[in-house]
């Protein structure tokens, strides 16, 4: 135990103070951050220039109705849709689009329009014939259709003039009309117990972050536990070492080694987020306000995630004490990374289903259970005995790898120089060596 | 005299390749003992063996009395023949390190380190990574690493290979300080002076067999006066001749033995005509002649 220890004292401090894990650390919350942030800015942006587009109607009022629609709304009492809410920001500065109303529904116009457009006099046009409104069929044309924003925003207003319309010949008011297209805010809340749970949001937020933690973490540190076996095969200090300590401790301290730095860097990132989004959501009312993460799902986090973390680690472990070098280590990863990735992809079923026969047996599996599981403790709480066996079963599992890869390394490091075949490694794990 | 290593008919095989073949041998306490055989004779799994780095697939390893337990090894100093350090860790922290995982305090092992660095002259570099120094400095930091918890016995594999002479006699002054402090040393090498001027007793190993053992003395005495030393000037003394076994010409310096029932005093005549003699010593054979020949009658 006091040797264990001792290994994991010295990996941990050797790792964690090397500029690699520094700037690792502090570079990653920034790479997450830009991937977030600047395809909002850059969207922001685009949507941000002016853009010059020609309403053409037989009825000149109907295309006056969807300019309205389009065009920026007074700042009076009424709170703008939410859907709209992003643009509004936008648009208190300058409108989004310069519009102008054509009459002259013919084919002649619309090719002198496809004209303009290639001229780059008008950015769009959309087509509001009587014929076309009646089909309630409306096309847009442009040179660039690919703001997903941009083509709602516009189906959204062309929708609402006409219902406008119909229900003012309906002989509704205009404020009567507006109160009945309020829209309605809808969020899918889970019942536990009787009790409110966590939102769908919320379940899908903290699955997708315990997913991509784990793989990032386990990618990363995985295989540099992996790496630091190899190293220490090659460097040949692994005689000293062995000199004092049993094979298995020394597996096991630099599992654990290792894996407690990367359990740091989680928990730094962690931190980094968790700051990131209590600021966004006190800064603005956005959909996260609806997130609830109840207390039980954190501690199924954290179980799951250094379960999953240390298992796959041993594995990686397993693989390292076979190869000698960098490059047969990239060779052999792929035992290790295929029932992460295999969860991953199952996850979505089991987020969905996840009481089906499906979900229970394969959240059984060991290797999968750390996303799968907790997926499913997320979504719905499972029977209790299914939790506890799955978490048993991880344990055992880790136990027999970590016994299994230190026979393998104790062979391995004395037969240096070839990988082996599997009927020799059948004999390594008969060795009494 | 009770012995801290002995070994019983340890065998070990690896696939079909036999590593070691039922060796058997036993180092007293106190005593200097070396190793010696050609590359790939088995030395290096023998010692292996000794500090249960592998297990025999038969045979028996007893320390200081007892038969081998991990407990021992808190009483064994190890200097692998490969070395290895943590290449990026500083020296200082290294050698705590390893005193720690024999049982040392933190601070205990700070201070024996720094003396040992001093006694080495190595303290300008404890605070440097290791992968910044010098192979030589490098394998004093492992030896400093092996006698860092006072060890009983010290197993040096090639503990002079990569060492310049001056580095070497450190190392040589160290060993022979401890054996006098009554601790055990078993060292493998190919350097037969040195084991002829350090060692009590030897082991002769080859093809994983134990070819010659015992006490160094003896085995030269029984070896017998036929060995002729002979330095000269000008043109080789002689050309090969029925009195003569072997030859091994330096080229100032001769080395021959000589065969059964020859007469030294008629080689020194016949060498005289030829050349002049400045000096002709009759000997016991050195003990590289012995591994060679008992190499070589065993091939």
């Amino acid at each position: 135990m006091h040797n264990t220890w001792l290994i994991i004292q010295r990996e941990y401090i050797e790792r964690i103070r090397t500029k690699a894990f520094i700037i690792m650390t502090m570079l990653m919350p920034v790479f997450m951050a830009s991937t977030i942030l600047v395809p909002v800015f850059l969207g922001d942006m685009k949507s941000g220039s002016t853009r010059h587009i020609v309403l053409v109607a037989n009825d000149a009022a109907m295309a006056e109705a969807v300019k309205q629609e389009l065009m920026p709304r007074p700042v009076k009492s009424e709170e703008p849709p939410p859907q709209k809410k992003a643009g509004a920001a936008a648009n208190s500065e300058q409108p989004r689009y310069d519009i102008d109303i054509d009459t002259t529904v013919t084919d002649a116009e619309r090719d002198n329009l496809r004209r303009q457009i290639s001229d780059g006099k008008i950015d769009g046009f959309i087509w509001l014939s009587d014929s076309d409104l009646a089909a309630r069929k409306v096309v847009y044309s442009a040179k660039d259709v690919t703001n997903f924003g941009e083509g709602i925003e516009m189906r959204n207003a062309v929708h609402s003039a006409i219902v406008k319309k119909q229900l003012a010949q309906k002989g509704m008011s205009g404020a009567e009309v507006e109160s009945v297209l309020k829209p309605i805010d809808f969020d899918s809340i889970r019942i536990e117990k009787g009790k409110e749970g966590a939102s769908g949001v919320a379940v899908f937020l903290v699955s997708f972050t315990m997913v991509m933690l784990l793989y990032i973490n386990v990618l990363v540190y995985g295989f540099a536990v992996m790496r630091s076996i190899i190293e220490e095969k090659s460097s040949r200090i692994l005689e000293v070492l062995l000199s004092s300590v049993t094979a298995k401790q020394l597996l096991a301290g630099k599992i654990i080694g290792v894996g407690a730095v990367g359990l740091t860097q989680a928990l730094i990132w962690l931190a980094i987020a968790g700051a990131f989004s209590i600021a966004g959501m006190t800064a603005s009312r956005s959909m996260m306000s609806n997130v609830h993460i109840p207390m039980a799902g954190i501690v199924a986090f954290a179980v799951f995630f250094i379960l999953g973390y240390f298992l796959y680690s041993t594995m990686y472990a397993a693989l390292g004490a076979m190869v000698n070098s960098d490059q047969e280590a990239q060779q052999v990863q792929w035992p290790a990374m295929l029932p992460i990735v295999f969860s991953i992809i199952l996850s979505t079923p089991v987020l969905q289903h996840p009481n089906s026969q499906l979900a229970v047996w394969t959240s059984l599996i060991p290797f999968f259970t750390p996303i799968l599981m907790f997926v499913r403790i997320m979504a719905e709480t499972p029977p209790l005995w299914q939790i506890l066996l799955s978490v048993v079963l991880m344990l055992v599992t880790t136990w027999g790898l970590l016994g299994l890869s230190s026979r393998i390394y104790r062979v391995g490091i004395l037969m240096y120089g070839k990988r082996p075949t599997l009927p020799e490694l059948r004999k390594w794990l008969n060795y009494a060596g | 005299m009770p012995s801290a290593v002995e070994l019983r008919g340890i065998h070990k095989t690896y696939d079909q390749f036999v590593a070691v073949e039922h060796l058997s041998l036993e180092i007293g306490e106190g005593s200097v003992y070396g190793l010696l055989g050609p590359n790939g004779a088995g030395k290096t799994s023998s010692i292996r063996m000794m500090i249960g780095i592998t297990i025999p697939d038969e045979g028996e390893v007893w320390l200081f009395g007892e038969k081998f337990h991990r407990e021992q090894l808190q009483r064994v100093g190890y200097l692998p023949e490969e070395r290895g350090l943590y290449k990026r860790m500083k020296v200082l922290d290294h050698l705590v390190f390893l005193g720690r995982l024999h049982g040392l305090s933190a601070g205990e092992s700070r201070k024996r380190a720094l003396n040992w660095c001093e006694r080495l002259q190595i303290s300008d570099w404890v605070q440097k990574k290791v992968e910044e120094l010098s192979k030589g400095m490098q394998q004093k930091i492992q030896f400093v690493a092996a006698l860092l918890h006072d060890p009983d016995l010290l197993i040096l594999d090639e503990p002079f290979s990569g060492l310049d002479p001056a580095n070497a006699v450190m190392v040589k002054d160290v060993m022979i300080e401890l054996k006098k402090a009554g601790k055990t040393i078993l060292f493998s090498t190919h350097r037969m002076d040195q084991v002829e001027r350090l060692c009590d007793s030897i082991c002769l190993i080859d093809h994983g067999r134990s070819v010659l053992e015992g006490d160094l003395k003896k085995i030269k005495a029984s070896y017998g006066k036929n060995t002729v030393q002979m330095q000269y000037e000008g043109e080789a003394p002689f050309d090969h001749n029925e009195m003569i076994e072997s030859v091994n010409d330096y080229g100032n310096y001769v080395e021959l033995r000589l065969r059964p029932g020859s007469d030294a005093q008629q080689l020194l005549k016949l060498a005289c005509e030829r050349a002049r003699i400045q000096r002709f010593e009759l000997m016991e054979p050195s003990l590289e002649e012995i591994f060679i020949a008992t190499v070589k009658q065993n091939a």
